[in-house]
């Protein structure tokens, strides 16, 4: 039996015996096998090597500087090249790799998206507001209010002002207890001055909704919201949000008529400290981008957040922004550094490193003034400035314009949110650790403004 | 007789539905980013037309072809036995603000303005004993903005450049019927259905990067409306109207595309929404008078009153904040009869002249315009010739607008 099969292989696969056309088939099967082993050989490759998707572990890929001095040093670290381009040293890097970096002080991006597959991000399904599943001033109002009247022990919110266009500027506070000014750390998040930068909108806000809503069964959100008085003002520009959705999406500034043409007054340019104390971190021009208006605290906006911060006793503040993927700290107005600067860094450290733990995506950190551009008149230097409390801009992705800009798709924000809740955590319980009560008593809290909701807007 | 008149009634029956115009009329919007805003006024009720616009636009008790039926009915008791008419118009406006123009986005260092041509109107009348009816259809608005493009270039290339268009058109089809009581008193109604789109988009391009980013927003429209009037002749001298539009709801399904495009990224990020919301149209009411001066002398004064303070839109769920006062539009004008005769044959003229004055219900800045108008026509046999014009300036926003109007129409009539 086996001998005839053999015979039978033998005439089927004959080779040298067999028919030309049999020869033909046995070389294209062949043919066909290498390229099946190529190809599947070539796929583990790939699958070894390329960028998968962002756990923790994965390598990033991060650009430095290219300098002689960096090059060297960064050499010396035997950290792992991967090309040099456009003035730019990029690195294929661990995360031990990116704490070796910090540890060093060398500032670096992270560049990984620019090496990412191709992806067209789905369009979430329609049904949302104008602005899909971002908040529009309206939308944000309704939830704010949701939340306060679905968790009345735990969420008040507050009218603290008006925009020029006299939309009302809401704050939320979370606490237990509160409707009473307790003797608790305070903490402030601040969201969205620069209209554009929606993403700065929802961080905010979902990190209010996630400790109302994790309260009764997450006994770290309880400890938290027992402990500290939470405050959130997730949309510091109503009028400049309002006219990124009906009109042009990359509005930066409020909706000031400068009387000259212009409009807009950079509302991250308006506060009091070191206000237009040069033209290099804000601009006296009405046509800039940075214009920082006629005088400090020009602007409405601005002014309800003064009157607001000065009636409280933050011990934090966050002012969240887009994009870049970085934290920084005082000060934006020079790149001397604060004699606090190890305490400034050291949290900020903490909040990166918390943010990297959840996928991957790392978050630089540093002086304002020396990690991104000079600023002068911005909230962060007035609140360190006049307070001397820990305060930060935290730029949330993405990193780069070619990774979206002031853009992210609706699929993200939940997922930025996520990558940052981490480290809002941490800051309000650090500054829960490091409180000292100031006193025993109960205190009403803010005067409370009515609000006022059929005040027409124009 | 009545072979010929069958021909007409299907040459003009087709040119009632098939002659529609592309585009035609424009209006401008004070410091306000309203989209809907119809181009040249807000007031369109009673759209004037060839003979109606060179008397200061009044029509609730003069008429002289179908467009009655969308400001009176019952004038239609006052043509022949058929009027068959098509008008084209050209309009003029000027604008300030619109949009991202002059708003802080682009400037400019005058006003921006735009001539529109269409053929806007045709219709039949028919007039059978106490009873007349018409069919009509008509632009009664646009949304038409100037289009703006700015860029900016290095070395004969573009490096940035940010276009912006809109247009929009509302089309509306009415069926009108009058009755004929006694010899003074007759009544119309009018049946009224509107389709129409509205699109804004706004392209901004980074050459070198290949960024884009595209803003794109649609309206489509539907309206279902009423509007009637009664007429009072007084011993063939005097005639007094009431006039109404009713309030309505006017359907929009609105859908907003949102992209992000970094083809070296690469991203490409979409944010879309879509909607059905409503537009409350306001309630209209008019009264109009007019009186013979001379046996070929008319003189005529409408009054409309528009209820824009009820004025309410829904956009994408949210009711969006628009400060409207209700406003008095008035209209006055003569027109003069006249003939001469040449070859034995009798050729009518008219010639009118008119005044408008036509307040915009925006609140703050408060604005109105005042109009000159003047219009004429030569009539012979069955066919008449119309034409008008009027040449309006804006008070109050401080923009100095401009706008105008010429509008011609040819009537077929027995």
């Amino acid at each position: 039996m086996l001998t005839s099969k053999r015979k039978t292989n033998s005439r089927k696969f004959g080779g040298k015996f067999g028919d030309t056309h049999l020869i033909s088939e046995l070389s294209v099967c062949h043919r066909i096998f290498h390229r099946f082993l190529l190809l599947a050989v070539f796929t583990l490759l790939s699958v070894a090597f390329l960028p998968g998707p962002q756990n923790p572990g994965i390598k990033e890929i991060v650009s430095v500087a290219k300098t002689p001095f960096l090059e060297n040093k960064i050499r010396d670290m035997g950290l792992d090249l991967l090309a040099d381009w456009e003035g730019k040293i990029f690195i294929v890097a661990r995360p031990e790799d990116l704490v070796a970096l910090e540890q060093a002080k060398i500032h670096f991006m992270v560049e990984t998206t620019k090496f990412a597959p191709f992806v067209q991000t789905p369009a979430a399904p329609a049904g949302g507001g104008i602005n899909g599943a971002y908040h529009s001033y309206k939308e944000l109002e309704a939830d704010m209010l949701a939340l306060q009247q679905k968790f009345p022990g735990l969420a008040k919110v507050f009218d603290i002002g008006d925009s020029l266009e006299k939309r009302n500027l809401y704050a939320l506070k979370i606490s237990a207890n509160v409707a009473f000014d307790e003797d608790e750390a305070e903490v402030l998040f601040l969201g969205c001055h620069h209209a554009r930068e929606w993403i700065s909108v929802e961080v905010p806000f979902l990190f209010g909704k996630y400790l109302l809503e994790n309260y009764a069964t997450d006994p770290e959100a309880k400890r938290l919201v027992d402990r500290s008085e939470v405050w959130i003002v997730p949309l510091v520009n109503p009028d400049g949000l309002e006219y990124t959705i009906h009109v042009y999406r990359y509005w930066r500034k409020n909706r000031r008529d400068n009387k000259d043409g212009t409009y807009g007054v950079d509302i991250n340019r308006n506060y009091g400290y070191k206000w237009g104390v040069s033209n290099n971190g804000s601009s006296p021009d009405p046509r800039s981008e940075i214009y920082r208006g006629l005088q400090a605290f020009s602007e409405p906006e601005t002014q309800a957040i003064r009157d607001f911060f000065l009636k409280k006793n933050f011990q934090g503040m966050v002012s969240y922004h887009s994009f870049s993927q970085t934290i920084m700290y005082p000060w934006g107005y020079t790149t001397v550094i604060p004699d606090q600067e190890p305490v400034l860094r050291d949290i900020a450290a903490g909040m990166a490193a918390l943010i990297r733990e959840v996928n991957g995506r790392a978050y630089s950190f540093g002086p304002a003034g020396q990690t991104l551009y000079l600023t002068n008149g911005d909230a962060v230097d007035w609140t360190f400035g006049t307070s001397a409390i820990p305060s930060y801009t935290i730029e949330l992705p993405p990193v780069d314009e070619m990774s979206g800009g002031f853009f992210n798709s609706e699929a993200d924000i939940q997922s930025i949110f996520e990558e940052n809740l981490p480290a809002m955590l941490y800051f309000v319980d650090r500054f829960i650790r490091e409180y000292s009560p100031r006193r025993s008593s109960f205190r009403q809290d803010l005067p409370e403004r009515k609000l006022d909701k059929s005040r027409r807007i124009r | 007789m009545i072979r010929k008149t069958g021909a007409y009634l299907i040459v003009w029956i087709s040119a009632v539905f098939f002659l529609q115009p592309p585009q035609a009329r424009a209006q401008l919007i004070l410091g306000q980013y309203e989209e809907e805003a119809p181009f040249g006024t807000w007031n369109t009720f009673a759209p004037a037309r060839a003979s109606s616009i060179g008397r200061g636009g009044t029509c609730f008790t003069l008429a002289a072809d179908s467009s009655a039926s969308l400001s009176n009915p019952a004038l239609l008791l006052l043509l022949p036995r058929l009027t068959v008419m098509v008008n084209g118009s050209a309009d003029y406006a000027s604008f300030f603000k619109y949009s991202l123009v002059n708003t802080g986005v682009l400037g400019s260092n005058g006003n921006l303005s735009q001539t529109l041509y269409a053929l806007d109107y045709s219709g039949i009348s028919l007039h059978l004993g106490k009873w007349a009816y018409a069919l009509t259809v008509s632009i009664n608005e646009l949304y038409n903005r100037p289009s703006a493009y700015a860029a900016y270039s290095a070395q004969e290339t573009v490096l940035y450049s940010l276009s912006l268009t809109q247009t929009g058109i509302l089309r509306s089809f009415n069926l009108s019927a009058a009755h004929s009581f006694n010899d003074w008193l007759s009544a119309g109604l009018g049946i009224n259905f509107s389709v129409g789109d509205l699109e804004r988009k706004m392209v901004e391009q980074w050459t070198q990067t290949g960024i884009s980013i595209t803003d794109r927003k649609t309206r489509d429209l539907k309206e279902f409306n009423l509007n009637g009037g009664l007429l009072v002749n007084l011993e063939d001298r005097v005639r007094l109207a009431a006039v109404f539009r009713a309030p309505c709801s006017r359907q929009s399904k609105n859908h907003s595309f949102l992209e992000y495009v970094a083809p070296a990224g690469p991203t490409d990020i979409q944010i879309e929404a879509s909607s059905v919301d409503k537009v409350r149209q306001p309630l209209v009411l008019g009264l109009g008078a007019s009186y013979k001066l001379l046996p070929n002398l008319w003189a005529a004064l409408d009054l409309s009153y528009y209820n824009w303070s009820r004025y309410s839109v829904d956009y994408f769920g949210e009711d969006l904040e628009r400060d409207f006062r209700d406003v008095l539009k008035v209209g006055a004008g003569l027109e003069l009869q006249s003939f001469f005769r040449i070859f034995g044959q009798r050729i009518d003229f008219p010639v009118r002249l008119g005044l408008v004055y036509d307040p915009q219900p925006m609140r703050n800045p408060r604005s109105s315009y005042a109009s000159f108008t003047v219009g004429g026509g030569i009539a012979w046999q069955n066919f008449k010739l119309d034409f008008g014009a009027l040449v309006g300036r804006e008070y109050g926003s401080g923009n100095n607008l401009a706008a105008g109007k010429f509008s011609m129409s040819l009537t077929f009539q027995l």
